[in-house]
C-alpha cells in the first residue's frame, strides 16, 4: 500500500468514515486497526530514519569542534625540542679524573617537603599552626651546630609545573620541561635526555644505584637502576598514607642504618623517595594532626640516617616541590614553589658556607629572605660533587657552597661554562645574528660567567614558549565555523526546515571527508615534497593524524556549506541573525553569554569567574521574578507567538507531511496545548514568583560553597575545606537531606500530576535508599578522617575500611548501571484515574494522570540516576550543592515553562549558567591543583583503570553531564504526547541542545582568543591557560555527552516509547 | 496591584520596562512612549536635575580615601526631603485627577513619615544585595548604610506614589534605573586595580547615585 492510499484512509478515518464502505473500489480491505497499525509503522520508520541523521549531524559538528580544539592545542601548548646528546668521557673539555670526594652517596626525596617545614618557625606568629612547623626539627639543627661546615640547608625553588613528574625530569635533567609534559604525569615513560641518572649510571665509579620509593622513578629511569634491589611502589594512590614511607623506612634500615657496622653494602648510590608528606596534604590539606605524624615520623628517619652514615657518604635530602594551603601542588605560587635542599657529609670542612651567615642564612619570617637556590642548580652541583659529567641539555649553575676554596670554586664554574656552552652551540637555539646570541658571546668573552647562565636560561624560557600560529589560526577557525553552523542551523533555520535539509547533509559529507582525505593525503602525505616550502600548510607534509584531521574537517566544513547556501542566501541569514535578536529574552540570553564570554579578556574577571557566574544567575533569578510580579506586556516577549507562526509556516510547508498534521490536528482537539496562554493566570504568577525566589536563594546558597583559588587571596575564604567537609553539622545536614530531597522532587513531580506509575517507585524508594546508603559511606568516611586511628572490626579479618569499599561499590554499581537498565524498561509515570462526572453522577470518568508531563517525568527518572551516579563522587558539601543544584534545574524548568520559552535560547543559556555555577560550588576552580584526586579512590584503593577515571571524571565534570542530559528536558518537560510529531519534538531537542553547545563553544572561543593574545602575559600558565584547557574540556564533554546519550540514547527511546503508547491507538 | 494601577492608567506600553544592562534601553524604549502617551504631566524643567545629589557624590569621592556612607545618609535624607518639597513634587501632576493639585500643596505629615517608610524599604533592598552576592556578616554595617542610602534615593517617588500624584509604573522605572546603576557598577568590584573606591559599597554607592541622577534628569528630556 503506498503512501497516498494510507493518507486517503487516515483522512476518511478522522471524518469518522469507514473506508471499507467508502467508494466503489473494494480494493480497501483492511480494517481500520491495520490502517492505523500501517500508519505507526511508517511513521516510526520514519522517525528513526531522521534519528540516526540527527545523530551523525550533531556528531560531525562535534568532531569538526574536536578538531579545531587539537589544532588549537598543537599550536598553543608547548613542546621542547629534546636533544639526544650527553656528555661524555670523551669529551675534550673533561678535567674531572681524579677519584672522587665521597665513596656514597645517598640521596633522599621528600615529596612536598615545603621549606618552612624544615626551619625553626616563631610560635607566636600569626601564622604558626603545630600540625606542621616545627616538626622537622633535625635538618636545621645540624646544619646549625655543624661548626665545622659539614652541612649545607638551602631554599629550593622548583619550576612551574610543580607536578611530581616534571619535578623529578627537572631534577634530573637540570632543564625546564615544558607544559605539554604535564599531561603525561599518569603515564610516566623512560627519559631518553641526558640526565643524572643516566650519569650516575655510565661512570664506573657510582653505577650500582638502589632505589626504593615512587614508582615514577622507574617509569622514568628503569634502565639505570639497580633491578635486583630496587623497590618501586605505587606512588599515585594518594590515600595510602604509609605504604610507601614505611616500605622507604625498612629499606633504608636494611641497607643503610641496620648495617653501618658491617661493611658489606654494594650499593654506590643509593635513592629513597618518600610520599607521606604530599599524600597527607593531598588527603588532609597540610592542617591536620596526621600532618604532624608524618613529620615526626620522617624527622626521626633523619636522625636515624644522619647518625649512620659513614665518613665518606654524601648525604642529600631535598623536596621536589611544597604545598599550597589546601595541601596540592602543581601551579606556582610561592609555597608550591619553595621547598628544601639539604645536603651533609660526615667530612669536616666539606662545604663552605656564605661568610654572611646572618643575613644568608636568615630563618625569621618564615625564612622569607633565606638563601635560595633553583632546583635546576642541583643537576651540575651533584655532578661537580660526585665527578660525574654535567648532563648535556643542563641548565644549572653549581651552587657556591660545594667548592672548598675560591679555585675550587672558579674551576667548577669553569667546567659548568663549558657545558653550557656546548650545549648552545650544539642545539643551535639561536640564529647567529640573533641579538641575543651576541650578547651571550659577549658574556662569554667576557668570563661573566654567571650572567652568561642567567641569560641563557632566561633565553630557554622564551624560547621554548614559542607558538606554532598557523596551527592557533585554523584552530580558532574552526571553531568560528561551528559556532556559525550551531547558531545557523539550530537557532536560526525553523526546524521543519532542517528535517529536511539534514538528509542532504549527511550523505554530502561521508563523500567529502572521502574525497578530501584522498586528495590531501595525496598531497601532503603521499608526495609530501610536492607542498613547497613556504606553503602556509607545510606542517601537515609526512604527518598522518593530522593530514586526516584536517581534510575530515574541511570535507564537514563543505558538507554542511553546500547544502545550506543552496537554500539560503548569505543575505538572509545574516536578516534572520539579527531578527533572532528581537526578542527580548534572546537578547538577555544573548547578553549573559556575551558577557561570560568576556571575562576572560581579563585575569581578574576570570580569577572571579565563580562568584560572577553566581552573580548572572542570580540576575536571571530576578529578571524572570519582575516578569512574574510586573507581568509586562511586551509583545516579544510571547515566546508562543514565535511557535504558532511556525505551526503556521508548517502548514505551508510542509503539504507533503499531511499524515502528521492530520493528526496532529486531531489530537490539538482533545488537548488544548497551552491552557494557560500568556498573560499569566494569577496563580501561575504566584508560582512562578516562588520558583524564582527559590532559584535566587539558592543559587546565593551554594555559592558560599568555595575552594579558593590562590590568586583570590584575603578576598576569599575557602569554606571547601576538610574541617567543614566531614563536619557534624555537615552530616547532619546530609542526614535531613535523605528525607528532604525526595519530597522535594515528589513536590516538582506533583505540581504537573505525574507522581504516578514509576515515580513513587524511583524516587521514594531507589533515590531514598541510595541517599541513606550514601550517607552512611560518607559518615563512616567522616569518622575515619576526623578520629584518629579510628577502626572497627566487623568479621574475621574484615574492616570497616574494607567494607566501605563494598559500599562505594554498591552504590557505583547501583546507579551507574542498575538504575539505568532499570530506565531501559520503559517506566512511566502516568496512571488511569477515574473520578466523577460532574454532571452524571453516575458515570465514572477516567482519565489518563500525568499525561501532561509523560515526557518529562519519564526523562527526568533518567536525570535522577545520572544525578546519582554523581552524589556518590563528591565531597559532602559538593553533595549539598548538588542536591541544591537538582532543584535549581527544577525551578528553571518550571520558569521556562510558565513563560513558554521551550524553544528559547534564554533555556539552554540558564542551564549553562547553572552548570558553571555548580562546576565551582562543588570545590573546583579553573586550575589544575583543584582536581580533587582523592575522589579517584572511592571504587578501589589503587588506581585501576576504569574505576579511578570514571571517579575522577564524574568529581570533576559531574555539572556538566547533568546539564547536557536535562537540556533535553526544556522541551520534554510538561510537554503533552501527541501533539508534536516525533520529527518535530526531536527537532527541538536538537535545537535546545544547540543552545548550550553554542553557548560552550562560544567560551571555549573567546578563551581560545584571549589565550593567544595574553600568550606573553605573566599569568597565561596559571590562568588563561588552564581555563582553556577547562573550556575545551567542557565544550568536548558536553557535546560528547548530548549527542550519545541525550539525543541518541535517551530522547530516542523516550519518543519512540510514548509514541507507541499514543499513536498505536 | 501595580499590574492593575498600569492598566487603569492607559496604554499598556507605558510600564514597559527594561530591567536590562544597557541604558539606551532606558531612554529609548522605556520613557519614549510616556511622551508620546502622557498620563502624567511632568513638566520638563531643568530645576527637575537633583543637583544635591551630583552635589553629595561629589563629596563622596573627592573625600580623600575615605567613602563616608553614614555622612552621605545623614546629608541626603534633608536634601531630599527638600527637593521633593520645592521642586520634584510641583512639577508633577495627575491628569488623571480633574482636580488639579495646587503647585505648593504638600503633605506635611506624609513626608515626615515617608523618611520612616524608607527603612523598611532598605530591608528589601540590602536582601538583594546580599542575594546578588555582597558579603552576610562582614561588613553588614556597609551593607545596612548602602541599603538606607538607596532607598533614600527613591524618596521623592515613594512620597509621590503615597500621594497618588504619580502611579508606582512610574517610580517603577526609577528603581530600576538604580537597580541598573548598581549591577552594572558592580563590573569594577573583581578587578585587581587595588583602589580604594573598588571596596565593596562603594561602587554600588555611586552606580545607585548614578542611575538615579540619570533617571531624575531623563525625565526631563523624554
Amino acid at each position: 500500500m503506498d503512501e497516498k492510499q494510507l493518507r486517503q484512509q487516515e483522512m476518511l478515518l478522522q471524518n469518522g468514515l469507514n473506508p471499507n464502505f467508502d467508494g466503489n473500489d473494494s480494493n480497501f480491505t483492511d480494517s481500520p486497526r491495520n490502517i492505523a497499525d500501517n500508519l505507526y509503522k511508517q511513521r516510526n520508520r520514519k522517525f528513526k530514519k531522521l534519528h540516526i541523521l540527527y545523530v551523525f549531524f550533531i556528531f560531525s559538528i562535534a568532531i569538526l569542534q574536536f578538531i579545531s580544539i587539537a589544532f588549537f592545542s598543537r599550536g598553543f601548548l608547548l613542546t621542547r625540542n629534546v636533544l639526544d646528546n650527553i656528555s661524555t668521557d670523551n669529551n675534550p673539555n673533561s678535567i674531572l679524573n681524579d677519584k672522587p670526594q665521597f665513596d656514597k652517596t645517598v640521596i633522599l626525596i621528600v615529596d612536598a617537603l615545603r621549606f618552612n617545614f624544615v626551619i625553626p618557625v616563631d610560635v607566636d606568629s600569626m601564622d604558626y599552626n603545630p600540625n606542621y612547623h616545627n616538626n622537622i626539627d633535625v635538618l636545621y639543627d645540624t646544619f646549625k651546630n655543624s661548626q665545622d661546615s659539614s652541612s649545607v640547608l638551602l631554599k629550593f625553588i622548583a619550576d612551574p609545573p610543580t607536578t611530581t613528574m616534571q619535578r623529578l625530569k627537572g631534577l634530573t635533567t637540570g632543564t625546564l620541561p615544558t607544559f605539554i609534559d604535564a599531561g603525561s604525569n599518569f603515564d610516566g615513560s623512560v627519559i631518553l635526555e641526558d640526565n643524572l641518572i643516566k650519569q650516575l649510571y655510565l661512570n664506573k665509579f657510582w653505577n650500582d644505584i638502589y632505589f626504593v620509593g615512587d614508582d615514577t622513578w622507574d617509569a622514568l629511569f628503569k634502565p639505570y637502576l639497580n633491578q635486583q634491589f630496587s623497590r618501586p611502589f605505587d606512588s599515585l594512590n594518594v590515600w595510602d598514607l604509609d605504604t610507601v614511607d614505611n616500605g622507604v623506612i625498612s629499606y633504608f634500615h636494611e641497607y643503610l642504618i641496620d648495617q653501618s657496622s658491617k661493611d658489606q653494602m654494594t650499593y654506590k648510590t643509593l635513592i629513597g623517595h618518600m610520599l607521606g608528606v604530599d599524600h597527607v596534604g593531598h588527603k588532609y590539606g597540610p592542617n591536620h594532626f596526621t600532618m604532624k605524624e608524618k613529620q615526626l615520623q620522617i624527622n626521626q628517619f633523619l636522625k636515624e640516617i644522619i647518625n649512620s652514615i659513614d665518613d665518606n657518604t654524601l648525604l642529600v635530602v631535598m623536596g621536589d616541590h611544597g604545598m599550597d594551603h589546601t595541601g596540592n601542588h602543581g601551579g606556582d605560587s610561592v609555597d608550591e614553589l619553595e621547598s628544601t635542599l639539604f645536603m651533609y657529609a660526615k667530612k669536616k670542612n666539606s662545604f663552605t658556607l656564605d661568610k654572611d651567615y646572618e643575613t644568608s642564612y636568615n630563618i625569621s619570617n618564615f625564612g622569607e629572605s633565606y638563601k635560595q637556590v633553583n632546583q635546576i642548580d642541583l643537576v651540575p652541583t651533584l655532578s661537580l660533587l660526585l665527578d660525574l659529567q654535567i648532563p648535556f641539555n643542563s641548565l644549572g649553575w653549581p651552587i657556591d657552597e660545594i667548592a672548598q676554596n675560591s679555585q675550587q670554586l672558579e674551576m667548577f664554574q669553569n667546567i659548568t661554562v663549558q657545558q653550557l656552552h656546548t650545549f648552545k652551540e650544539t642545539s643551535n637555539l639561536l640564529t647567529s645574528d640573533d641579538e641575543r646570541n651576541l650578547l651571550l658571546d659577549e658574556l662569554f668573552e667576557k668570563n661573566l660567567y654567571h650572567d652568561y647562565q642567567i641569560q641563557l636560561l632566561e633565553v630557554c624560557k622564551d624560547l621554548w614558549a614559542r607558538f606554532d600560529y598557523i596551527s592557533i589560526a585554523i584552530g580558532i577557525t574552526f571553531l568560528f565555523i561551528s559556532l556559525v553552523y550551531l547558531i545557523i542551523l539550530t537557532q536560526l533555520i525553523p526546524s521543519i526546515v532542517i528535517n529536511k535539509l539534514v538528509t542532504e547533509f549527511v550523505p554530502l559529507i561521508i563523500c567529502l571527508i572521502f574525497i578530501l582525505n584522498l586528495i590531501f593525503f595525496g598531497t601532503f602525505y603521499v608526495f609530501p615534497t610536492s607542498a613547497s616550502q613556504h606553503h602556509p600548510l607545510r606542517f601537515l607534509n609526512g604527518h598522518f593524524i593530522w593530514t586526516s584531521l584536517f581534510s575530515t574537517a574541511i570535507g564537514i566544513i563543505l558538507g554542511i556549506m553546500i547544502p545550506l547556501l543552496d537554500h539560503y542566501s548569505i543575505k538572509w541569514l545574516i536578516c534572520r541573525f539579527f531578527e533572532f535578536f528581537g526578542d527580548y529574552w534572546t537578547r538577555v540570553a544573548g547578553i549573559f553569554v556575551i558577557l561570560h564570554s568576556l571575562l576572560f579578556a581579563s585575569n581578574s574577571f576570570t580569577i572571579w569567574e565563580d562568584k560572577i557566574v553566581g552573580f548572572f544567575l542570580t540576575s536571571f533569578g530576578c529578571l524572570t521574578l519582575y516578569e512574574f510580579v510586573f507581568v509586562p506586556k511586551r509583545q516579544s516577549t510571547v515566546a508562543l507567538l514565535s511557535g504558532l507562526y511556525v505551526e503556521n509556516k508548517k502548514k505551508v510547508i510542509t503539504n507533503t507531511d499531511e499524515l502528521d498534521d492530520v493528526a496532529a490536528e486531531l489530537n490539538k482537539k482533545m488537548e488544548d496545548p497551552y491552557p494557560d496562554s500568556l498573560p499569566l493566570s494569577k496563580e501561575s504568577r504566584i508560582l512562578g514568583s516562588y520558583h524564582s525566589i527559590l532559584l535566587i536563594i539558592l543559587t546565593r546558597l551554594v555559592s558560599t560553597i568555595t575552594i579558593c583559588r590562590e590568586e583570590q587571596g584575603d578576598f576569599c575564604k575557602p569554606t571547601f575545606t576538610i574541617d567543614n567537609n566531614y563536619s557534624p553539622y555537615i552530616m547532619g545536614l546530609l542526614f535531613i537531606m535523605i528525607f528532604l530531597i525526595p519530597s522535594l522532587v515528589k513536590g516538582y513531580f506533583r505540581l504537573s500530576s505525574s507522581y504516578q506509575g514509576a515515580a513513587p517507585f524511583w524516587i521514594n524508594g531507589f533515590l531514598r535508599c541510595f541517599l541513606l546508603m550514601n550517607f552512611i559511606y560518607w559518615f563512616i568516611t567522616s569518622l575515619e578522617i576526623t578520629v584518629p586511628s579510628w577502626s572497627v572490626n566487623l568479621f574475621k579479618g574484615m574492616d570497616i575500611k574494607t567494607m566501605n569499599f563494598t559500599l562505594s561499590r554498591t552504590l557505583a554499581g547501583f546507579s551507574l548501571v542498575a538504575a539505568n537498565i532499570g530506565w531501559l524498561m520503559g517506566p512511566l509515570c502516568i496512571e488511569l484515574g477515574l473520578s466523577n462526572n460532574s454532571e452524571n453522577v453516575n458515570v465514572k470518568q477516567a482519565s489518563v494522570l500525568g499525561y501532561k508531563n509523560i515526557y518529562g517525568s519519564q526523562f527526568f527518572l533518567l536525570v535522577i540516576n545520572v544525578f546519582m551516579s554523581i552524589v556518590v563522587f563528591n565531597k559532602p558539601l559538593a553533595q549539598l550543592s548538588i542536591f541544591a543544584m537538582l532543584l535549581q534545574l527544577l525551578t528553571i524548568l518550571e520558569i521556562i515553562d510558565l513563560f513558554r520559552l521551550k524553544q528559547n535560547i534564554i533555556g539552554p543559556v540558564a542551564l549553562g549558567l547553572l552548570c558553571y555555577q555548580q562546576y565551582f560550588t562543588t570545590g573546583h576552580q579553573a586550575t589544575i591543583p583543584s582536581i580533587q584526586w582523592d575522589m579517584g579512590f572511592i571504587l578501589s584503593p589503587s588506581i585501576t583503570f576504569p574505576l579511578t577515571h570514571i571517579g575522577l571524571f564524574l568529581n570533576t565534570f559531574g555539572p556538566h553531564i547533568i546539564v547536557s542530559l536535562s537540556v533535553a528536558l526544556l522541551t520534554f518537560w510538561r510537554q503533552p504526547p501527541s501533539i508534536l510529531n516525533p520529527q518535530t519534538l526531536l527537532a527541538r531537542i536538537v535545537s535546545s541542545c544547540g543552545g548550550l553547545a553554542i553557548y560552550n563553544t562560544v567560551l571555549c572561543l573567546s578563551s581560545f582568543i584571549f589565550v593567544t593574545h595574553f600568550r606573553r602575559h605573566l599569568m597565561v600558565w596559571k590562568i588563561f591557560c588552564p581555563r582553556y584547557l577547562f573550556a575545551s574540556a567542557s565544550l568536548l564533554i558536553t557535546q560528547f555527552i548530548v549527542v550519545f546519550v541525550t539525543i541518541a540514547f535517551a530522547s530516542g527511546r523516550l519518543i519512540r516509547q510514548i509514541n507507541e503508547l499514543f499513536w498505536r491507538q | 496591584m501595580a499590574k492593575k494601577k498600569g492598566n487603569k492608567n492607559g496604554n499598556p506600553q507605558n510600564v514597559k520596562v527594561l530591567p536590562d544592562t544597557s541604558k539606551r534601553n532606558i531612554n529609548s524604549q522605556n520613557l519614549k512612549p510616556n511622551k508620546e502617551t502622557n498620563n502624567t504631566n511632568i513638566k520638563k524643567s531643568i530645576l527637575n536635575t537633583p543637583f544635591h545629589l551630583i552635589i553629595l557624590l561629589f563629596l563622596y569621592t573627592t573625600q580623600r580615601h575615605k567613602f563616608d556612607e553614614e555622612l552621605l545618609l545623614y546629608l541626603l535624607i534633608p536634601l531630599q526631603i527638600i527637593y521633593t518639597i520645592f521642586q520634584f513634587s510641583s512639577n508633577f501632576s495627575n491628569s488623571n485627577n480633574s482636580k488639579k493639585i495646587s503647585k505648593r500643596t504638600i503633605n506635611l505629615t506624609l513626608i515626615l513619615v515617608v523618611p520612616i517608610t524608607m527603612v523598611f524599604a532598605a530591608i528589601p533592598i540590602g536582601l538583594l544585595v546580599i542575594l546578588f552576592g555582597g558579603p552576610i556578616l562582614e561588613n553588614y554595617k556597609k551593607t545596612i548604610l548602602l541599603s538606607l542610602n538607596l532607598s533614600n534615593l527613591l524618596l521623592p517617588i515613594i512620597y509621590l506614589s503615597f500621594n497618588k500624584q504619580i502611579s508606582i509604573d512610574i517610580g517603577k522605572q526609577y528603581a530600576v534605573s538604580i537597580f541598573l546603576g548598581c549591577w552594572l557598577s558592580s563590573i569594577v568590584i573583581p578587578l585587581d586595580w587595588d583602589r580604594p573606591w573598588q571596596m565593596y559599597p562603594v561602587p554600588l554607592m555611586v552606580g545607585g547615585y548614578l542611575g538615579s541622577i540619570l533617571s531624575y534628569v531623563l525625565t526631563d528630556f523624554f
